[in-house]
This record gives C-alpha cells, sequence and structure tokens, in this order.
C-alpha cells in the first residue's frame, strides 16, 4: 500500500508537469480559458496513460508508478519544474471563495467516507473497472449487464484513481477532478459574458452547490463528468476558441457518454453566432495536436471496439432502441419525447418534490433552490439587458433542446441536461450582484441547498452512517445487502437475468474472484460452477421458470441458500 | 409604476406576447387550480413584471417579492421528501 500511494503521488506530480509543459505551449491569452485548457490537458493525459496501460497489459500498480516515477525523473532532469510559476490569486469573492471551500472539504470526506452506492454504478459502470485492475489489462469480461460496452472514458480516470493503491478509497476522486473543470468551465463563462470576476466565481460556486451534480460528483455515475465536458465546450466556443482547443472537450465527451454527443448541435450554434469575435488561438497549433490526438482516441476508442467485437459501434444501442427491463432507451430524435420531457421537467421535476434527491436523478431535476428561484429571475433580467448572455441561452436552449429530442421520458432523464443550471447559477450570481438583499436570500438559500446534498439518497441514512462507520479497508456496500455472508477472499458466481448490483463483491481492494456465469438454467449454472471451482454463487433471475429450477436444486440439497440472493453449493 | 402615457417599443409588446404564450400553454397543460404554484407561469409574469417595471425602485421590490415566493415554492415542494429521508429507516 506505501508503495501503492508512493507511485501514485509520483504518478499524479509527473502527470501534472507534463500537462503543465504542454499547457505552456498551447495556452491562449484568455486566463479564465487558460485554467480550464489546464485541467481538460490533466485529464486528457491521466486517461491516455490509463488507456495505454490497458491495452498493453501494464495497468497494475508496479507498472504506472514505476513509469510515473520515471516521467517525473525525466521532467526534472528537463528543468521543467523550473518553468511553474505560483499562481496569481484571483478576486473570488467572500461568498464564492466559502462556496468553494466548503463544498471542496464536504467532497474530500465525501470521498473519504463514500462507498460506491448507486444502482447504475455497481451494475455495470464500475465491474469493468474491477475486472480491468484484477487483470492488469483491458479485459472482454466486463460483467453481464446489457450496458457494460457502453463509453468508459470516465472509467478511465476512476481507475486512474484506484490502481496504484488498488483499493476504491478514492474512486470518487475521479467525480472531483470533473467538479473542478466544471467550476473552471462556468467561470470562463461568466469572464466571456464580461461579468465582474466575483460574480463569475460566484455562478462557477453555486453550480458546484447544484445538487445533482454535486452528488453525482461522488457517486461514481458519469452524466456529471458530461456535464462537466459539454460546460468546457460551452466556455470555448462562447469564447471563440482555436477549432483544435474546442474538439478535446467534444471528443473527450464522446469517450465518457454518447448523450454528450446530442448537446454539439446547441454548441456548433453557439460558436457561429460568435462569429464576430476574433478567434482565440494557441500559442503553437502544433503543440495542440498533440492533446487533440489524445482526447480523439479517448473518444473513438471504445466504438472502434464496439465495431470490431459485435459488428455494432454504439451496441448495445440498435436503431430500434435499447429496453432495459421496462426502461427503453431511445435511439434517435423524437418530437414526442422533446415535449414529454420539457413539458415534465417545467411542471413537476424542477421544483424536486417527487422524490428524495438522488444521484441518478430519479423523478427530480436536482437543480437547486439557487438556479429555480434566484437564478431562473436573474436570468431573465439578464436576457432583457445583455446581447451576450441571450447568444448564450441560445445555445444552451439548443443543447437542452437535442438532448430532451433524443432521449426516453422516463424517471431519470433530467441528468441528462445536468449542463443546463449553469446558465441559471450565471443569473442567480448576475442577481445577487445586482441586489443586496437579494444576494442575502439567495445565500440562505445556498445554504439549505448545501445542507440537502450531503448525502445521496441512494441510501437510506442509517445505511450510509454505517457505510461510513466501516474501517477504510474494508469501506463496501457489501455488509448491507445479501452478499455479507460470503467468506473473505472466497471466489463467487453470478448468474444474473436481470440488471444486479455485483460490483461489491470484488470487495474494496478487488481481492475476490467474480466469475459472470453466461448459462441458460441452472443445471448448466452447477456445472459452470464446478467447472469454475467456484462454490457460493449470487442469483439474481427473473423467470418464475428459472426460480424454480434454483428452488429444486435446493430442496434436493444441491444448493444452500444463505439468503434470497446467495447460495452456496454443498 | 407605469406612465401611462409611455409608448411600449415594439421588443417590449414582443417579449410581453412571449410571456403570455408560456402563460397560455401551461394553462393548457395544466389543472387551472394548480397554475398559482406553477413555475414557469410565475416566470413569465415576472417577465411581464419586467417589462413593466424597468429597473425602477418597484423593480428591486417585486424582484424580492417573486424571489421569496419561488424560494418558499421551493422550498415547499423539496422539503418534505428530504425530511422523510433522513428519518426514514431500511
Amino acid at each position: 500500500m506505501i508503495l501503492g500511494l508512493g507511485g501514485m503521488i509520483a504518478a499524479n506530480a509527473a502527470a501534472a508537469l507534463a500537462t503543465h509543459a504542454v499547457w505552456r505551449r498551447i495556452r491562449t491569452a484568455d486566463p479564465a480559458i487558460d485554467v480550464l485548457l489546464f485541467l481538460l490537458l490533466r485529464l486528457v493525459a491521466i486517461s491516455g496513460a490509463v488507456m495505454l496501460a490497458g491495452i498493453l497489459g501494464l495497468l497494475t500498480s508496479t507498472a504506472l508508478g514505476l513509469a510515473g516515477v520515471a516521467a517525473l525523473a525525466l521532467l526534472l532532469l528537463l528543468g521543467k519544474h523550473r518553468d511553474l510559476r505560483r499562481p496569481t490569486l484571483p478576486e473570488a469573492g467572500t461568498a464564492a471563495g466559502a462556496i468553494a471551500v466548503l463544498v471542496g472539504l464536504r467532497m474530500v470526506l465525501q470521498v473519504w467516507f463514500y462507498a460506491p452506492s448507486s444502482g447504475d454504478a455497481l451494475a455495470y459502470h464500475l465491474p469493468k473497472i474491477a475486472e480491468w485492475v484484477r487483470a492488469g489489462r483491458f479485459t472482454a469480461e466486463m460483467g453481464l449487464d446489457p450496458c457494460v460496452s457502453f463509453p468508459a472514458g470516465f472509467e478511465l480516470v476512476e481507475t486512474w484513481w484506484v490502481v496504484f493503491l488498488r483499493h476504491d478509497v478514492l474512486i470518487e476522486m475521479a467525480g472531483v477532478e470533473f467538479a473542478a473543470l466544471a467550476f473552471a468551465a462556468v467561470h470562463a463563462i461568466g469572464a466571456a459574458l464580461g461579468l465582474p470576476s466575483r460574480t463569475s466565481f460566484l455562478a462557477a460556486a453555486f453550480y458546484l452547490l447544484t445538487p445533482l451534480f454535486n452528488l453525482q460528483a461522488v457517486s461514481c455515475l458519469n452524466d456529471a463528468p458530461v456535464a462537466a465536458v459539454v460546460l468546457a465546450a460551452v466556455a470555448l466556443a462562447f469564447s471563440r476558441a482555436h477549432p483544435m482547443l474546442l474538439a478535446i472537450p467534444l471528443a473527450l465527451g464522446a469517450g465518457i457518454k454518447g448523450t454528450a454527443l446530442y448537446a454539439m448541435p446547441g454548441i456548433a450554434l453557439l460558436y457561429w453566432l460568435r462569429r464576430d469575435k476574433d478567434l482565440l488561438c494557441p500559442s503553437s497549433a502544433r503543440w495542440a495536436a498533440g492533446p487533440l490526438g489524445v482526447a480523439a482516441a479517448l473518444g473513438l476508442f471504445w466504438y472502434v471496439r464496439n465495431a470490431l467485437w459485435y459488428g455494432n459501434p454504439f451496441h448495445p444501442m440498435t436503431p430500434q432502441g435499447l429496453d432495459l427491463g421496462g426502461v427503453h432507451v431511445q435511439a434517435g430524435p423524437r418530437l414526442d419525447s422533446l415535449g414529454a420531457n420539457v413539458a415534465g421537467l417545467a411542471s413537476r421535476l424542477v421544483l424536486d418534490g417527487g422524490h428524495r434527491l438522488q444521484s441518478d436523478s430519479y423523478r427530480t431535476a436536482g437543480w437547486g433552490v439557487i438556479a429555480v428561484a434566484g437564478g431562473a429571475l436573474g436570468l431573465i433580467q439578464g436576457l432583457r439587458e445583455d446581447r451576450a448572455l441571450r447568444r448564450l441561452a441560445v445555445g444552451f436552449a439548443a443543447s437542452v433542446g437535442t438532448v430532451l429530442l433524443m432521449v426516453s421520458p422516463d424517471g431519470w432523464y433530467p441528468r441528462f441536461v445536468l449542463f443546463a443550471p449553469a446558465i441559471l447559477c450565471i443569473g442567480a450570481a448576475r442577481l445577487a450582484s445586482a441586489s443586496r438583499a437579494a444576494a442575502a436570500l439567495i445565500l440562505a438559500a445556498a445554504a439549505v441547498q448545501f445542507a440537502t446534498t450531503c448525502f445521496p439518497g441512494d441510501l437510506l441514512m442509517p445505511r450510509r452512517l454505517a457505510l461510513a462507520a466501516q474501517p477504510w479497508r474494508e469501506r463496501s456496500v457489501t455488509p448491507l445487502f445479501q452478499s455479507r455472508d460470503l467468506p473473505r477472499g472466497e471466489p463467487v458466481a453470478v448468474y444474473s437475468t436481470v440488471r444486479s448490483i455485483v460490483y461489491h463483491l470484488y470487495g474494496p481492494d478487488y481481492s475476490r474472484r467474480v466469475v459472470h456465469l453466461r448459462v441458460w438454467n441452472a443445471d448448466e449454472m452447477v456445472k459452470a460452477m464446478v467447472r469454475e471451482n467456484v462454490r457460493y454463487v449470487y442469483i439474481d433471475v427473473s423467470s418464475l421458470h428459472r426460480k424454480a429450477d434454483v428452488a429444486d436444486l435446493v430442496r434436493l440439497s444441491r444448493l444452500r441458500a444463505l439468503n434470497d440472493r446467495l447460495y452456496v453449493l454443498n | 409604476m407605469v406612465d401611462p402615457r409611455q409608448k411600449f417599443s415594439g421588443s417590449q409588446v414582443a417579449e410581453v406576447a412571449a410571456a403570455m404564450i408560456l402563460i397560455c400553454w401551461r394553462i393548457v397543460d395544466r389543472a387551472a387550480e394548480n397554475l398559482w404554484r406553477d413555475w414557469l407561469v410565475l416566470l413569465s409574469l415576472y417577465w411581464i413584471f419586467s417589462v413593466f417595471a424597468g429597473k425602477q425602485r418597484a423593480w428591486a421590490a417585486g424582484t424580492m417579492v417573486f424571489l421569496a415566493g419561488l424560494t418558499a415554492l421551493y422550498l415547499s415542494s423539496h422539503l418534505p421528501p428530504t425530511l422523510q429521508f433522513w428519518t426514514q429507516r431500511p
């Protein structure tokens, strides 16, 4: 663990130094955009390192740690550390500074005391990371869930935060990196609007407090990262950055989740609306080609892999969409979806009263009181006064519209437009800057919003507290679910025909082998378990026939039930 | 607040018309008894108010009224499920 920690520190230092060296060559004349570029380049660097290591079979603490030490030594020998300059502290203002520091500190605590608990993360985002880390390379085995082949750009950053320690205690740091990116992006948008520095920072701090963004950032889900890269692209488009720079977040977003692509028409429109502005060029277009090439590879990799493996770059999506146990994932635009989604957002979801706040936005928009109250009023006033803000709003509206055109009006769709509250946060910051009384009320609302977003509703409070009370080495949702009776280190098979939460079976240190069974009935399951030398099996099947098969094996004493999911072979 | 002799520009008329269209959509889309607590209706009313109030003293007072109202509307909707979550047992 100590060596892993050393490797992680060295690799992060090397990544930061290498990022800085490239950033110096491609930075622009705009300080707010330059901060954004630095954060984007760092994400490109660490994602690229994990992807390369995964392809080459070097995805281990030792290999990446040694590579980090070697890279750091080389960069120091080349004197790259001498180029580092103490950054000048911006004029952020007390309120924005306090919110950013408080949210930042809370995120650090959440990273430490939380373990992955969101259903989608446990079902299909994270099992592939567990398989990669166990194998030290990218694997064909990623689990049984139909969604395992979706793009995994965010999982690359999560892998960066687990591979060195071979433990997931810091896995939520990946979301924190994207939260920093979103903060910088909203600030850059505010700066491009010509807002005073304090107002831009306040808008960025308000966005950081957006309930759904806040909860997603520490829940191992990829909609907040998508929102962050979309906002980065908006900032670059609105600042009329060179197309090579603008393409970096777009490529990165495509590799995180296909929904990032749905927002692109609005970004293109925004870029066109700002055509009267001078192009913001990088210091060296030649140097920008490198990061853009890596970002393009990060974006395309998953689609090329799926085309080669499954014959369909968008697998498991088909032209007819995808059915997931009663939930239909839409493929292509549908006007009726747009109408239903807009009406649903405006009528029910925006007031966040349908359900407790969860990181998957179930029956809530998760935009928060700052955006819904002060943000909306400030935006209306701003739109009446500021032509640049009107253009920005047209771009945002187009992006929100195209995303809502492309997604089904199910119980979870607001997470796909998580970038939208950013413009409302700009409105809230404008209003707070214009009126002391409004500022007082908005900040009071911000305090309530801070309090109500401390705990994602994915776990009920007693379970959340029980999770936080575990020793960090063992912290996992395992004791909270049916896998608590699984002996330590004992391999386990999974026989599942529905979406099942399985990531926790690997253990927080990925020490347990998990065998995903692709079988048709309980007899085949037993044969496969014997063949794989596995005694325990986690069973989650939907059909009554399959359940009856399992019950027969229990009656014949071939299987023994430890609880309603976990069985052991006699 | 508004001088009756004042003439409104075309853009102001267009703004009021757009806000009225939004209100009409909400009337068609929602039950009438819920309109008073409809987010878009309240925003549309604020929009119309802003057109007439300009940036005069009335604007600041009116904005505070709308801000307090929207904040109360959101919290009255959001806090019950949140408080229930905090006290709910598995």
